[in-house]
Order: structure tokens, then sequence, then C-alpha cells
């Protein structure tokens, strides 16, 4: 997968943390493809739950805050997230290689359809209306 | 800790996690002075991990991306923050009160000398850099 420059809108902190998911993702599928990934699995349902935790929370942050129009859809996406990573995280809770190619395609699926797609949107929104807020 | 107006300095993600910071020791205090704040210390723990590698990730990049003339003395603040907390843990593998005493103390501490000083000139200077006009009406 080839995001780095796709997917930077220039909201400094959201580009931030979405490389940061976007670099475990290579690392675990790196991980995956020489059969070493059962050390970075649990790591990574660790790392999956406080992301959503800090990631989502300031994005649903901004778009009160800012009044973003699509804020109900956004907000539905996050929590249909958050929903499936629990299960996820109940019924997979050890390591085991259908495990993480279960996540891999998650994450990835989530890479494409929310990070390339709906937080573009909302990452030009912040920057426009920063923008336009800062205006003389 | 009355710190609601002091801290803000107006920039969105940077106050919401500083807030988080404060919310989690005034719990932790109040935990503690009920005597139960062994439920809280594995969570305590990995909230401040996080926050090492989330927050602190997030402001050094800013501090480069903008080249923040005090970039070097705030990213030694924390790379010693990160250093302390790495033997913290070390030190302290399980719950104990003078863990917890030392965890108070220690974000408390940081409080002051760090998100009330060095943070908010960081967060002006973001601010001035992406929104130049909003301090003025600020």
């Amino acid at each position: 997968m080839k995001f780095d420059v796709k997917y930077e809108i220039g909201v400094v902190w959201q580009d931030f943390q979405h490389k940061q998911l976007i670099d475990l993702f290579r690392q675990i599928k790196e991980a995956r493809s020489k059969k070493k990934d059962e050390n970075l699995y649990r790591y990574t349902l660790a790392f999956l739950s406080m992301y959503v935790n800090q990631h989502f929370k300031l994005e649903e942050e901004y778009m009160e805050k800012y009044g973003y129009p699509d804020k109900a859809v956004h907000q539905k996406d996050h929590q249909k997230f958050v929903k499936e990573l629990k299960e996820f995280k109940f019924e997979n809770m050890d390591y085991s290689e259908a495990g993480t190619e279960d996540l891999l395609a998650r994450m990835e699926d989530w890479i494409l359809s929310h990070i390339l797609e709906n937080d573009q949107k909302l990452g030009k929104f912040i920057l426009s209306f920063e923008q336009k807020e800062s205006s003389p | 800790m009355a710190l609601d107006v002091q801290f803000k300095t107006g920039l969105l993600w940077q106050d919401t996690q500083h807030k988080e910071w404060i919310k989690l020791l005034d719990k932790l205090k109040g935990a503690k002075k009920k005597k139960q704040d062994h439920q809280l210390f594995a969570s305590t723990i990995s909230f401040l991990v996080m926050y090492a590698n989330h927050h602190i990730g997030i402001e050094n990049e800013y501090m480069k991306r903008y080249e923040y003339p005090e970039r070097n003395f705030h990213m030694e603040e924390h790379r010693l923050f990160i250093l302390r907390l790495k033997d913290f843990r070390e030190k302290y593998r399980n719950f104990s009160d003078e863990a917890t005493l030392k965890i108070i103390e220690s974000m408390t501490e940081w409080v002051y000398s760090h998100i009330l000083e060095n943070d908010q000139k960081l967060g002006e200077f973001i601010i001035k850099k992406e929104q130049p006009h909003r301090l003025a009406v600020k």
C-alpha cells in the first residue's frame, strides 16, 4: 500500500495519528509475511484500543467545536469501528494466524474506506475552518 | 485542580490531551483518598505510556515542522519524561502506596513545570503559525 503522499492533509496532529496507524499496519503485515507476527499481535490490539480512544476523541472534539456538517456520518463510522474492535478482541484474545489475517484485512479496509475518504474530507474542513477563522 | 482557564491555549488537540492528563490526576487523587487507587494503577501506567508516545510525539512533530525556536529545550524535557517513566516502570512493577504517591507527585509537578509553562508557549506559537489572527481576537 502506498499512501505516503495521499493521506497527508496538513492537519499535523491528524496526519501524525494516521501515520502511526499506517506504520503499525505495515509493520504487522511485514511480520506476518515472515511468520513473525505473534509478538506484535497483542501489541497491535492494545495499540488499537488506545488509538481509537485518543484519535476518535480528538476528531469528534473538532467536529463538534467547528460544526462539521458530516459529523453524524463520521461519528457513526467511529462507533462501528469501536464496536467491531471490541467484538474482535473478545473473540480473538489469543494469537492465531487467522486472527492476524483477519485483523490485517480490517485495518486495511479502515485505512482505505475511512482514513483515505472521510478523514480527508474532515481534514480539509478543519484546515479551511481554521484559515477562515484567522482571516482578518 | 482548578486549571481550566489557565491552561487553555485554544489549540484544540493540545488542550484536549492536557485536559485528559488533569482528569486522570484528579481521579487518581480521589481514589487515593478512598484507598481505591490500586484499581487505577495499571490503567494509569498505560495512560502514561500512551501519552508519552502519542501526545509527546505530536508536539515533537509540530516543533520540527514549524521550527519552533525552543524545540531543543522542549524536546529534551520530553526525553527526560520518557526516561523517568521507564525508570519508574522498572522500579514499581506492581501497585504500592508509595508508587501511587510517586505518580501523583510527578504528574502534579509536570502540570506546573511543563503543561502550564512550556506547553502554553508552544501552543501559542503553533496558533500564531497556523492562524495568526486568532491570538489577537482571543
